[in-house]
């Protein structure tokens, strides 16, 4: 833990260790994100289109 | 008080009293009235609509009374304001054809005949115009903004200017300066200022006259045939006259009257018909008469002097005094289908909202001589509906009595193509 | 007199929502650590670390929201900040993706989701506005319109003022540009935003105007300074003129984009419609896209605030009607 870091736990944060050789699974938590913000988009940008006469 | 006609050049007022025309006009709405009364199952509430017509009740009411007296024409004149100053309004828009004579001797004679016969009344005298202190026109059409310049000869006239658009942007901030002129012109009048509680008051008692129309309107929606269009013309035109709360008290007895009737099974109408077109006016209600003869019956209209009157109402955003006016404004100008502003598609929205409402077998397109506006609407209206293959009859007549065999072939020839 | 049920609930559903973003750590006793929500880390099972500057202080939920959740609320608030902050600290410090992924899905989510509904309804600043209004027509004093083009020149510098925040947040980034520049620009949609002086008057959260940053440029403090000051003006002047802020907001701004296509959808029954003008004098931005639109169904457009304050006068029955989905939840 850098020094940085140990000051920010200090005041109660906590940080996000940093994985040597991740695998698969340590990204897992992204993919999730990046495939809600995915459908987010895709989603405002169906619904867009399918009103776009109406 | 303020006038808005110059006075370079005055002209002698032309005043025929006659009490032989008088007589004439009493008689035509008491033969209206007996007429309306018999009717098989008809609603005692209408009564007291009819006697608006029938005595010279509200007439004396209003000459004994200290309170002024504005006369109104058309649909423009914000009546809220009015009363907020405790000037009562009486709308002027007459449909006798026994003034039409009188007031030939100073109108040239190819004008409309609402505009004739409404300044013929000056002429005869003995009327509401009579009793009021001054008359505010707005100039809708033509005519009426003439009618002003010969009316100025009797009565102190104001104008209120109409425009001729209803393009929110370029003509709100115009129509509610003219709308606060007027209101100037009342603190001028009456000597003091505007009341913010009594003008919020008025503009109250006026949502309520219209929440009760309103009610009338969805019980005769679902039920068409529970009062004629006669007797409902005459209840709305009856409010040209009367006092507000007491117009409502007795819509309202009318609305508990319907609902008692509608309990049993009201006679369905064979042939439903939509009015539509210049104003039919009291007693004039003779095209009303003819297709009632044939057996056919209007079940609603979309005329200034029915439905529209008493639909619409003020909504301020906010109620200070600033905003009353501006939704004033709004109500006086926007929902109005007049075809003296250019644009017919409001009036062909609102006529086929109407008739899917009434789900209506025909349209009746009531044509005064010598109106070019509605004339002119015409075209598109017929178009439109002839598109929706909702078939469409012109009337084309005038406050006469001349053409009722003629119009009578007409109507009837249009009842056979719908059956 | 009507009994104007969308405004009355909308009152109720701002009241909250401003008692919640401004004073929620206070009022329900939240504190930081405890709070572990959305924002959480899903392999560590730990909070997502994002005061990645400069963790002086902070909120109990460790994220933001479209609306002016404002970061000025300090100690007593309940969010980070608005969106505008999340952006323009994006932009500047450009953290890993870990990082801002759940904020951003977050936000996006919400946008998608209610759009402008978060600045009729939930966005507290903008209901202050509201309210100064409010204490002029208690007062019966007359309000000012905006003409066509203030209104139009108010429009098209919201837009500016947005592009121009988010490139001078992403600019200060580059490492060759000068500390005189990056300095007085860092957070600059903060500096001069309306909120940074009003949020911290109610929560009594400390925050100096400081124009001597030492070796930041003057004419970029100076410049940030008066457009406070003129922002916070215009702001004021809601009190005379409907929701005047609300019409630059640069929050505002971007949530408009999702207007059309969010899963709040505002119709209208154009044959029902009389054309009566109660919905263009009703509204608080001033807009006449109900009014006027006579062939669409779909009346959203960029500058409604979703406030269906049209939709709660207009004297149609089932003239508007604002859906969810699809599904009616306010009918006129």
């Amino acid at each position: 833990m850098s020094a940085e870091s140990a000051a920010q736990a200090q005041s109660g944060m906590i940080t996000i260790e940093v994985v040597d050789n991740p695998s698969f699974w340590d990204y897992a938590g992204e993919y999730v994100y990046v495939g809600i913000i995915v459908l987010f988009v895709g989603l405002f940008l169906w619904r867009r289109w399918a009103m776009r006469k109406k | 008080m303020h006038t808005d006609f110059e006075k370079r050049y005055a002209r002698t007022p032309v005043r025929r009293p006659s009490e032989k025309i008088l007589n004439g006009m009493r008689d035509a709405s008491r033969d209206l009235a007996r007429r309306l009364q018999q009717r098989p199952g008809r609603l005692p509430g209408l009564s007291v609509f009819e006697t608006m017509f029938t005595t010279e009740q509200r007439l004396a009411e209003l000459r004994a009374s200290d309170r002024r007296v504005a006369g109104t024409y058309c649909y423009f004149v914000p009546e809220e304001l009015l009363r907020a100053f405790d000037v009562t309004p009486v709308r002027l828009c007459s449909g006798f054809t026994e003034t039409i004579a009188p007031s030939e001797e100073v109108l040239p004679r190819d004008i409309c005949p609402l505009v004739k016969s409404s300044f013929g009344s000056a002429v005869v005298g003995g009327g509401y115009l009579d009793e009021c202190d001054v008359i505010i026109l707005p100039t809708s059409c033509d005519a009426k903004t003439k009618l002003g310049e010969y009316l100025a000869d009797y009565k102190p006239v104001w104008l209120l200017n109409l425009p001729s658009t209803k393009d929110y942007a370029i003509v709100k901030p115009f129509w509610v300066q003219e709308i606060k002129r007027l209101k100037t012109k009342l603190e001028n009048w009456t000597g003091r200022k505007l009341d913010r509680k009594k003008l919020k008051d008025a503009i109250g008692l006026f949502q309520k006259r219209s929440k009760v129309y309103r009610e009338l309107y969805e019980l005769r929606r679902a039920h068409p045939g529970v009062i004629s269009h006669q007797d409902w013309l005459m209840a709305i035109q009856a409010s040209f006259y009367a006092d507000v709360p007491t117009w409502i008290a007795q819509a309202e007895n009318l609305v508990q009257e319907i609902r008692k009737a509608v309990v049993r099974p009201v006679p369905d109408l064979k042939v439903k018909l939509l009015l539509t077109g210049a104003p039919v006016i009291w007693p004039n209600y003779k095209i009303l008469n003819i297709i009632d003869e044939l057996g056919a019956a209007v079940v609603a209209d979309e005329m200034c002097s029915g439905h529209q009157r008493l639909w619409d109402y003020a909504e301020p955003d906010e109620w200070t005094t600033d905003g009353m006016l501006e939704a004033l404004a709004s109500r006086y100008l926007f929902p109005a289908t007049c075809p003296c502003f250019t644009g017919t598609c409001d009036r062909v929205d609102k006529l086929l909202k109407m008739a899917e409402d009434f789900n209506v077998d025909g349209v009746i397109y009531h044509d005064l001589r010598l109106c070019q506006l509605f004339d002119m609407e015409r075209d598109l209206v017929s178009r439109v509906l002839k598109e929706r293959k909702m078939p469409m009859l012109t009337l084309h007549t005038d406050y006469g009595q001349e053409d009722v065999e003629q119009l009578k072939t007409r109507v009837e020839a249009f009842l056979e193509i719908i059956r | 007199m009507v009994w104007h049920k969308i405004t009355w609930s909308r009152r109720v559903v701002q009241v909250l929502s401003f008692l919640f973003l401004f004073y929620g750590a206070t009022l329900l006793n939240l504190k930081p650590q405890e709070i572990k929500w959305y924002s959480l880390d899903g392999k560590n099972q730990k909070m997502a670390e994002l005061l990645y500057a400069n963790p002086t202080w902070t909120q109990p939920f460790q994220t933001f929201l479209p609306g002016r959740s404002c970061r000025f609320a300090g100690t007593t608030g309940t969010f980070r900040g608005c969106l505008m902050y999340f952006l323009s600290d994006t932009l500047t410090w450009r953290p890993p993706w870990k990082v801002i992924l759940p904020s951003l899905a977050l936000l996006l989510g919400l946008m998608v989701l209610l759009a402008r509904f978060w600045c009729g309804w939930l966005c507290p600043i903008g209901f202050l506005s509201e309210m100064l209004n409010e204490a002029r027509r208690f007062t019966g004093l007359a309000r000012i319109k905006f003409p066509a083009w203030w209104l139009a020149t108010l429009k098209a510098a919201g837009y500016a003022l947005t592009a121009a925040l988010l490139f001078s947040a992403w600019a200060i980034s580059w490492s060759f540009v000068a500390w005189s520049v990056k300095k007085p620009l860092y957070l600059a949609t903060c500096q001069i935003c309306p909120s940074k002086l009003i949020t911290p008057l109610l929560t009594g959260f400390p925050v100096m105007i400081n124009l001597q940053f030492p070796g930041a440029s003057t004419a970029l403090l100076v410049t940030l300074f008066v457009l406070l000051v003129m922002f916070t003006l215009l702001y004021f002047s809601s009190a005379v003129m409907k929701r005047s802020w609300c019409k630059l907001c640069p929050g505002g701004v971007i949530l408009s984009f999702f207007n059309r296509g969010s899963f709040l959808t505002k119709e209208k029954d154009a044959l029902r419609c009389t054309k009566c003008a109660i919905c263009a004098d009703a509204c608080p931005m001033e807009t006449l896209a109900v009014y006027e639109e006579k062939s669409r169904v779909i009346v959203d457009h960029t500058q409604c605030i979703q406030c269906y304050r049209c939709v709660d006068l207009c004297p149609e029955k089932k003239c508007l009607t604002v859906k969810f989905l699809g599904l009616p939840i306010f009918k006129s």
